[in-house]
């Protein structure tokens, strides 16, 4: 794709059950080298919005691209310039920690996770424990396999949900600075849904702020920066707007 | 941007590896019930047509593969692989190549074990059922929207405020949970005893009709065995849903009577066979209707609120 290609692009979503509609989206662009964060109170949509853009949740209509790619006309494309850190309770438990990344390689064609990867392994400590199994490993350490496995590929566009729960604080550091280093080199651009603001303030370009099904506000990178160290208070009033009758 | 070429060599290796690395209990109950069930047939029915061990090879093979192939293939839909760029064709062949593999291994083990009482083309029929068993059940259609138990489709979406939600994946749960339980160990452990229980010197058709009933039982007792904790588990999640409790509770219900009535195939036969015909009747009639309550009991929970 160009340089110019968004690394996420939603045309007029819309998913639910039935007709139910659960989650309207309007139009969204996120551009390759942007860290975009996903904010609003529980049930709100949120990890809809993730599920759907990943292709885990098929949608009542619209469309979602991945580096230019449809996710329905061109899904292997699109899935290949994705990258989905999944729920650490989905990850294989008879496999060791090397053979899901064997997999997720051989998925992707690779013979090896990329050099990078490879460091973030070396920097959380875990060269020595990737031969064990996965269910015998800590929350902790599946949640860090979870987002290596994400990387592999070396994605345009990163999605996590909640990824940093379960982190130690000094992983968390190291996971927040490899992926500020992706998004500044514009080699991929992160989506990720959470409740902890003090990543937003420091490292998001955008928050879209969703309530009930819908984007109620998107703040940029100088309004995240007005509202450093009371960004929740800002929230809260934005949303006490947005309920208003 | 051209999509990867797939590995899928090396997916399908690791499934398999996976498999065998099943619950070390799940493997010694097999190893220890297969020769007890060559035993078991070699006794009941001391020279069996072709027909026949073709037809009980290929019915167990098909009863205890088409619920890890439906775990599997939803695993993979919906799981860890599922944000992967693979094929259709890929996801299902990683699913069905471990299947495939442990029947024909199955199959090969029951052959040897029976073949000095039975003729080497019957040993042979029997692998060759086992296989074709298999391959019927990992080719059998499994639902799109079909979950891994316990994960479920619906508990991951928004919670429904309609007042007519589409419960349908909540019935599709609750035989993945059913699906769950039917592992080949456990079909062995149970069919085991059974089967040395059973008269010596059956006919063919006899042992074939004793087989489906033995299938229909202990699908019957997977179904009822795995209704208890997922209405539990139901009624955690529904608290929120207190209007649509007593709906689901009678979802549940008829999806359990079209089980029911399938069991009631499966036992006729055999009961038809023993019994005369307004005595089998009866005994269906009673069986499958306090079967029935049994389940509209259980079921009931989930509609009180509370």
């Amino acid at each position: 794709m160009s340089a110019g290609t968004p690394a996420l692009a939603t045309r007029g979503l819309v998913v639910g059950h039935g007709d139910r509609r659960i989650l309207e989206v309007d139009d969204l662009e996120l551009p390759l080298g942007a860290w975009w964060a996903v904010l609003g109170p529980n049930g709100c949509g949120k990890t809809t919005l993730l599920d759907t853009i990943a292709g885990r949740k098929a949608a009542l209509s619209g469309s979602v691209f991945i580096d230019g790619h449809s996710m329905t006309a061109a899904p292997r494309r699109a899935r290949s310039a994705l990258g989905v850190v999944l729920p650490p309770d989905v990850l294989p438990p008879r496999l060791t920690l090397r053979e899901c990344l064997a997999v997720f390689c051989a998925a992707h064609g690779r013979s090896k996770p990329a050099a990078d990867v490879e460091e973030l392994v070396g920097a959380w400590g875990l060269a020595g424990r990737l031969d064990e199994f996965v269910d015998r490993s800590s929350l902790g350490t599946r949640q860090k396999l979870a987002v290596l496995l994400a990387l592999v590929s070396d994605p345009k566009l990163l999605v996590l949900d909640e990824s940093f729960n379960g982190l130690d604080p000094a992983s968390g550091i190291v996971l927040k600075n490899h992926l500020d280093q992706r998004v500044r080199g514009a080699r991929c651009s992160v989506l990720l849904a959470t409740h902890a603001l003090d990543i937003v303030e420091q490292h998001a370009d955008c928050a879209l702020l969703i309530d009930r099904g819908r984007v109620r506000a998107r703040l940029g990178r100088r309004e995240l920066e007005a509202c450093r160290g009371r960004l929740d208070v800002r929230l809260a009033e934005r949303l006490s707007t947005v309920s208003a009758p | 941007m051209n999509a990867a070429p797939i590995d899928a060599a090396r997916l399908i290796r690791v499934a398999t590896k996976q498999w065998l690395r099943g619950p070390l209990a799940g493997l010694l109950a097999l190893a220890v019930c297969l020769p007890v069930l060559a035993f078991a047939a070699v006794r009941i029915v001391p020279s069996p047509s072709l027909a026949l061990a073709t037809g009980l090879a290929a019915l167990a093979s098909f009863a205890s593969t088409r619920g890890p192939m439906r775990v599997t293939l939803a695993t993979l839909r919906h799981g860890w692989l599922a944000p992967l760029p693979i094929t259709a064709t890929t996801r299902w062949l990683t699913a069905a190549f471990p299947c495939l593999t442990g029947a024909a291994l199955v199959g090969a083990l029951v052959a040897v074990a029976v073949h000095p009482a039975w003729p080497f083309e019957v040993a042979v029929a029997l692998a060759a059922g086992s296989i074709a068993g298999a391959a019927l059940a990992v080719t059998w259609p499994v639902a799109r929207g079909a979950t891994a138990y316990p994960q479920s489709r619906y508990r991951l979406s928004a919670p429904s405020a309609d007042p007519d939600p589409d419960l349908g994946p909540v019935v599709v749960d609750l035989h993945s949970a059913v699906a769950a339980r039917l592992q080949p160990s456990t079909l062995a452990r149970v069919a085991a005893p059974a089967l040395v229980l059973l008269p010596t010197g059956l006919s063919s058709l006899q042992a074939l009709q004793c087989l489906a009933a033995l299938v229909a039982v202990i699908y019957g007792t997977a179904l009822f065995t795995a209704l208890g904790p997922f209405v539990e588990g139901t009624q955690r999640w529904t608290s929120a849903l207190p209007l649509h409790r007593p709906h689901l509770a009678g979802r549940l219900q008829r999806s359990v009577r079209v089980r029911l009535a399938w069991i009631a195939l499966g036992i006729a036969p055999i009961l038809f066979a023993a019994l005369d015909p307004i005595g089998a009747v009866m005994a269906i009639a009673v069986s499958v209707g306090l079967l029935d309550r049994i389940a509209a009991f259980r079921t009931r929970r989930i509609g009180r609120p509370g």
